[in-house]
């Protein structure tokens, strides 16, 4: 049978992955090792059991998104984030650019709060570390700091407001950008 | 109130309404939930008999509202509030307003409350029952003068805290004569700008200080007992972890003694119902009074195990005019329990809360596990209240034993679409300190760093194989359910008859 050929991201580290039906069983190769698993699903897309070279594993799919292939993966009282992409699709990515956005910080909410005061104003100077706004939640107040040294390009002014998860709070450029 | 309780009103949200609910059905007694705006889909309301809400979602607008809680109570019909822990538990205008109202308030009288409510007078009030408190003065301190001397009575280290202060704030530990003018000066100049108050008085500096309290229950006919000690040393940030019952360092002569002096500070007070007497306790396992919480604590289920009481019961009982049915005597602890506090906190950011839907809950189960929730599955965990989720509460015949079955309890735990602080206690019932009974209230601070979170080694390939299997799946569904659709777009001809069987049919 034909291989499947993936390209998974985990932990930040990109890996090459294939996939071959064998039989009732998968074969999964990574890095040239290659592992014997058989899949038994108890919730389709949700919940799995899975045994890997003969270890028994319970696997929950916690958040998804079948079109960027990004996944929240439970298991082993832990969890951990996976991107999948399609070989092709990986490739053409490369190709296109990720985007990325060097010599900019984006303060987002990293939980639905009341802002309760920004801490820095335009144009401001900020070094790495800084707090640049207190977002309170769950009855605690809780300063937002900026990952990198530069200059307050945007920030959210109106204080007391309720935000929710992923709104921009702040942005930071550098000095010279 | 006349007569026993037939109703009651649980003034509480999250798992402690819960809590005091299973028991009050247990007495076959019907529960009623107040509940705020946000909160319609709470457990305490799933669970209650009869559901009242009392106003939007910050709780000075509806937990907090006696007014609005007195109303809930008259349109009910019931005859006895039980306050839970937190919210208006121990505030005595509540509890004078319920008691003008001729409700039962299952907790003590505002009286107690008053008296232990304010550190001050209860300090004063325990020193003249011969309670042992914290060595200190009792004033604020004037010149380095009479600084020096207070601390020489009292011994070195000393520490200068702010009178007005809190929050770990306005304090400082002084080693020896030669630091304390400066240290005076600077504390002083300190408490003056944070709290626009520079009093500061002096007390003894506890090294390796544990947190300690004593439970101890008291009925109207005045009878009062005490439960043993609960060990809460494990704390961040003034904030309570994780507890045991009993402490690794009380053994029988301390219990007793602890035990006494807990059931005296009670008497003085003319305590009713559960209540706690909190001691801290230092290095030479020396015991000093710090305050007592005058209602039932997040922590009592350790105590409800080890001496198999359940004392939301208890609580009733006492409150209908029951007399305890147990003596000193007859209390006796068995085994040891723990219990570990689930905050929705992040253990990997410096514990930032977290709120949102529960996508996925595993809960542990078998041999030794109790856990007391106030979430469930689909539950979407509002911003509004305390991070507190659930107690996960382990009992075992050892300490040894209950260390192990937690560790096991937390493998079967799965609690995702919010973070929580579980990776933190897999983390702390791994630390040789910790299986030991050897820490104080600093072990946090000193030892634990986001960095030495650990993931089991399997993970990120089981995740990895999950995840590629199920998008492969995926989009191998899809496929085959675009090939269905494509071929099940109707003929031409079938159109073509369809059209004409319409034609026909308006003709």
């Amino acid at each position: 049978m034909s291989a499947h050929r993936y390209v998974v991201t985990l932990n930040g580290e990109k890996k090459e992955v294939s996939l071959s039906p064998d039989g009732e069983r998968w074969a999964i190769t990574v890095d040239g090792v290659t592992h014997t698993l058989e899949q038994t699903v108890i919730e389709r897309d949700e919940i799995y059991s899975l045994i890997i070279g003969g270890q028994s594993y319970m696997v929950d799919l916690v958040e998804k998104n079948w079109d960027s292939g990004q996944f929240t993966v439970s298991a082993l009282a832990s969890s951990a984030q996976v991107i999948v992409r399609d070989e092709l699709e990986s490739i053409a990515e490369e190709l296109t650019g990720g985007g990325s956005k060097e010599g900019l910080f984006e303060l987002k909410a990293p939980m639905p709060g009341i802002l309760v005061k920004s801490l820095v104003k335009l144009g401001d100077h900020v070094a790495q570390g800084q707090g640049l706004v207190i977002l309170e939640a769950m009855k605690m107040q809780n300063e937002l700091a900026s990952e990198m040294e530069g200059i307050v390009q945007e920030v959210f002014v109106s204080d007391g407001q309720m935000v929710e998860t992923g709104a921009l709070l702040a942005r930071i450029i550098m000095e010279d950008a | 109130m006349a007569g026993k309780i037939t109703k009651v009103l649980v003034a509480n949200r999250g798992e402690i309404a819960l809590r005091v609910m299973r028991a009050l059905r247990e007495l076959e007694i019907p529960s009623v939930a107040v509940y705020s705006e946000v909160d319609r889909e709470a457990a305490h309301v799933l669970f209650a008999n009869e559901a009242v809400c009392i106003g939007p979602a910050p709780s000075t607008e509806s937990y907090l509202c006696i007014d609005k809680i007195l109303d809930a109570v008259h349109e009910t019909g019931a005859d006895a509030v039980h306050p839970g822990y937190g919210f208006l538990s121990e505030n005595s205008a509540f509890a004078r307003a319920l008691r003008d109202a001729g409700i039962g308030f299952i907790g003590p009288g505002p009286e107690a409350m008053e008296m232990m409510g304010n550190k001050l007078t209860a300090r004063a009030a325990m020193i003249a029952a011969g309670v042992r408190v914290i060595p200190g003065s009792d004033g604020a301190l004037g010149d380095p003068e009479e600084a020096l001397r207070l601390a020489r009575e009292i011994g070195f280290p000393v520490m200068l805290k702010a009178a007005a202060g809190g929050g770990g704030k306005g304090m400082r530990v002084v080693r020896d004569e030669s630091e304390m003018a400066s240290a005076l000066d600077a504390t002083q100049a300190e408490a003056a700008k944070a709290f626009a108050d520079s009093a500061v008085f002096v007390e003894k500096y506890i090294e390796k200080p544990r947190h300690i309290e004593i439970q101890v229950l008291a009925d109207r006919k005045g009878n009062a007992v005490y439960l043993g000690e609960r060990e809460c040393s494990i704390q961040r940030r003034h904030q309570k972890v994780v507890e045991e019952s009993p402490s690794p360092i009380v053994d029988e002569a301390m219990r007793r003694e602890m035990g006494e002096m807990a059931v005296m500070v009670a008497k003085t007070c003319d305590y009713e119902g559960a209540g706690t007497v909190e001691f801290m306790v230092d290095a030479n396992r020396d015991f000093y009074f710090l305050e007592m919480n005058t209602r039932l604590q997040v922590e009592h289920p350790i105590t409800e195990l080890t001496y198999n009481v359940d004392l939301v019961k208890l609580q009733i009982a006492v409150a209908n005019g029951e007399a305890l049915p147990f003596t000193q005597d007859e209390l006796v602890p068995h085994g040891w329990a723990m219990e570990f506090r689930i905050y929705a906190e992040d253990p990997a950011t410096d514990f930032l809360p977290s709120t949102g839907k529960i996508l996925r809950l595993r809960e542990p189960n078998g041999p030794g596990i109790r856990h007391d929730s106030g979430i469930y599955e689909k539950y979407d965990v509002p911003i509004y209240y305390d991070p507190l989720l659930s107690k996960l509460v382990i009992y075992g015949q050892t300490r040894n034993e209950v260390i192990q079955r937690a560790r096991r309890a937390f493998t079967e735990f799965v609690i995702a679409g919010i973070r929580t602080n579980l990776p933190f206690h897999q983390w702390l019932l791994r630390q040789p300190a910790f299986e030991k009974g050897d820490f104080d209230t600093h072990f946090i601070d000193a030892h634990f760093r986001p960095e030495y979170l650990e993931q089991d080694e399997d993970l990120p390939f089981v995740a990895l194989a999950a995840a590629t299997l199920a998008y492969h799946q995926h989009g191998r569904r899809m496929n085959f359910a675009g090939l269905q659709a494509f071929s099940r777009k109707p003929s031409k001809w079938k159109l073509a008859a369809r059209k004409e069987a319409v034609t026909r049919r308006q003709s």
